[in-house]
């Protein structure tokens, strides 16, 4: 990127910035925020689908698509744009998935024969690519279908093209493009009579449109933050509204459960169908197909008054209920929490810290101090470099320090320092108890680099045993280990194994030197009762008096107990 | 044009106490051709016979020859005959036009489709670059 102008915080100008040329990461980064946007909503792309069209979820094939074609992406670190879009293009042949993914294969194919050769690309580069990438995806088709994603990367290239010509920089560019996306989506139920007759958008079409929002966020200079409003530019889709999900969320009433189910039947009704449904609770209500068989989905506090109903008009088939107030009390707890470590920090020293973390006792640990953002995980469960990175652009901080708190989530954590456009640090934690301390070590007075280092400091002063059952029979380091046995690791390394778990504990306990400690913080898991936890504890402290022992609910799985000394 | 002799398949929804509705196998194609030629990918039919081991390109009034359709136990066998754009995922191409041929098929005509048979005879490489 060249040619940046100073950016003025809090003030959202139209023109933040003037870019003249990508190169090959710019185009990666870019790509992935459209991935990311285009994850985000590819539950709504799905729901979009006029069911008889014989091409399943839209939004999830898209989906599989775009994150088959970064996978020899992600790692790579070449700067051409050349390479990166002829990978890109590479991926998404092979996995290309749907009627939807081939097409969007097909034009991914096109921009890298647009980009080919090419170190740097400028708009009219870009232009040129695009219309490359249209005329590619028109000519593998006998009868192209209109008012379909043909329409949408036509309708935008031919925008971009316009736009590059009177000389605009790549921001003005995309802007024309993704304003021309967004009209063409919103006109694709006036050329395509089926979208018209089920009252939605083309999703294909609203797919392309999805990921070029999150490629205009990425130009534009806001990494993450993708509003849903682009999901919602048709006025054929008037009840998608209500789906918007803001940034902070307080729980509702309206979630209730999630229901979907097809109706198979004679004479339906579909506009008199969806406003039942609506006068009967139903919100983000979609229902589309003809006469004789719709898709129906809706939230809703009661779905057996939905399915009651549906019954009343025809045979059931393929119902899919979920429980969205789970959901949300998660999503409600987790944003509660990172806006109140977003309102701890002195806005003068904004660092975030993003923690991986499994279990819900741990999450309450991490939040009461201060931690900005969980990513659920760990052992058996880790992260990936995704998800990491879609955490670290969510937190409103330019600096952002990650705690893995596992072994094998470091190395995941270490790629996001290169993909974001923050500034990341990764303190190596192997364990909770490390991030714990790491964690207390950092100084909202201070800047990174001072946190950075005071962070890891305080993480390699701990030490950490695991206590766990052993799930298969094996032999590490001279310790035999059946499966069923309880096993004590120290630091990650296997010491000890029994049946008794108060020998385990002992055993493992004696072998990290704990008479050097002076304060042990026994976590307990999930299948510990704190009565269990505090009885452990008392024995631990009958052998070891100088010890000071707290006892805390981690409610971490498959780990019984998780020990730190320090 | 020589079709091969099958029997004409009878749509069994609603009653019908007027007459009898035959469907003809040429309808069928008709139908197949549609679904295929909207389907991405395709860049065109083609005959069932190789000449010289090439696929050969059908012209735009006879692609019904690049479908053939089998009606066995009431049910309906179809055999497409396509070339595909090169540098697209082949397999994916093709369960496309399965499903989009046996979706038209039974929606028209309510007759299930046991089987859609897929031959790719060719790829058609952009001349262009």
């Amino acid at each position: 990127m060249q040619e940046l102008t100073p950016h003025t915080p809090g003030v959202r100008l139209q023109r933040l910035r003037r870019i003249t040329v990508f190169d090959g990461q710019d185009l990666k980064k870019a790509m992935l925020a459209g991935a990311a946007s285009l994850e985000e909503h590819r539950e709504i792309i799905n729901a979009l689908n006029v069911f008889p069209v014989p091409d399943g979820d839209t939004g999830s094939n898209m989906f599989a698509t775009i994150q088959a074609a970064f996978r020899d992406v992600i790692n790579c670190d070449d700067t051409s744009a050349g390479v990166i879009s002829a990978r890109l293009a590479h991926g998404a042949l092979l996995g290309a998935r749907g009627n939807s993914g081939v097409i969007f294969s097909q034009i991914l194919r096109g921009l890298a024969q647009g980009l080919d050769k090419k170190q740097t690309f400028s708009a009219l580069d870009l232009a040129l690519a695009l219309d490359e990438a249209q005329r590619l995806a028109y000519r593998a088709v006998i009868k192209p279908v209109e008012g379909t994603i043909l329409t949408v990367v036509r309708e935008t290239a031919e925008a971009a093209m316009a736009s590059a010509k009177r000389g605009d920089d790549l921001v003005s560019m995309m802007q024309e493009a993704i304003i021309a996306a967004r009209q063409s989506v919103a006109h694709t139920p006036d050329l395509l009579p089926t979208l018209k007759q089920a009252g939605v958008v083309d999703a294909g079409g609203q797919g392309l449109c999805t990921i070029l929002e999150g490629v205009w966020h990425y130009v534009r200079g806001e990494s993450g933050q993708v509003t849903n409003a682009s999901l919602l530019t048709s006025s054929t889709t008037p009840i998608l509204e209500s789906t918007v999900k803001k940034g902070r969320v307080k729980i509702e009433e309206e979630f209730g459960y999630e229901v979907v189910f097809l109706l198979r039947g004679e004479n339906l009704d579909v506009k008199g169908i969806r406003q039942t449904i609506i006068d009967m609770g139903g919100v983000s209500t979609v229902v589309a197909g003809d006469e004789k068989m719709l898709k129906i989905h809706t939230h809703s506090e009661s779905p057996g008054k939905i399915l009651d109903y549906g019954v009343g008009l025809g045979s059931l088939l393929d119902i899919n209920i979920e429980n969205l107030q789970e959901q949300s009390l998660t999503y409600a707890a987790e944003s509660e929490a990172e806006h109140a470590a977003e309102e701890m920090q002195p806005v003068t020293h904004p660092i975030a810290t993003v923690a991986v973390v499994a279990g819900p006792g741990f999450e309450r640990v991490f939040r009461s101090i201060g931690v900005t953002a969980i990513v659920p995980g760990g052992q058996t469960m880790n992260p990936s470099t995704e998800e990491l990175l879609a955490a670290v652009d969510a937190v409103d901080a330019r600096q952002v320090i990650l705690l893995p708190n596992n072994n094998n989530v470091i190395l995941s954590a270490r790629q996001v320092t290169g993909l974001s456009s923050k500034e990341v640090f990764v303190v190596p934690t192997e364990s909770m108890p490390q991030g714990i301390a790491a964690l207390l070590g950092f100084n909202f007075e201070a800047d990174f680099e001072a946190n950075c280092e005071a962070m890891a400091e305080a993480a390699s002063h701990i030490q950490t045993a695991e206590i766990t059952t052993a799930i298969r029979t094996v032999q590490v380091g001279g310790v035999r280990v059946r499966e069923g046995d309880f096993i004590g690791l120290v630091n990650g390394n296997l010491v000890i194994a029994g049946q008794d778990i108060e020998y385990v504990i002992r055993e493992t306990l004696q072998r990290m030197n704990i008479e050097r400690f002076e304060i042990v913080t026994l976590y307990f898991g999930e299948g510990v009762t704190r009565q269990q936890a505090e009885d452990t504890a008392r024995s631990i402290k009958e052998k070891y008096s100088h010890l000071e022992i707290e006892v805390v609910d981690g409610g971490q799985p498959h780990y019984a107990y998780i020990l730190s000394a320090e | 044009m020589r079709m091969p002799k099958t029997p004409a398949i009878q749509p069994q929804q609603g009653s019908h106490h007027l007459g009898k509705i035959e469907v003809l196998p040429n309808a069928i194609h008709t139908i197949a051709v549609q679904a295929i030629i909207e389907s991405y990918g395709v860049v065109g039919l083609t005959a069932p016979r190789l000449r010289n081991g090439k696929a050969v390109f059908l012209p735009h009034d006879h692609l019904n020859q690049g479908v053939q359709i089998r009606i066995v136990d009431d049910q309906i066998i179809v055999e497409v005959y396509v070339a595909l754009e090169y540098g697209l995922r082949i397999s994916e191409i093709a369960h496309n036009i399965m499903s989009a041929v046996k979706f038209s098929i039974e929606k028209m005509l309510g007759v299930p489709v046991a089987q859609v048979n897929v031959n790719v005879q060719g790829l058609s490489q952009d001349l262009n670059k």
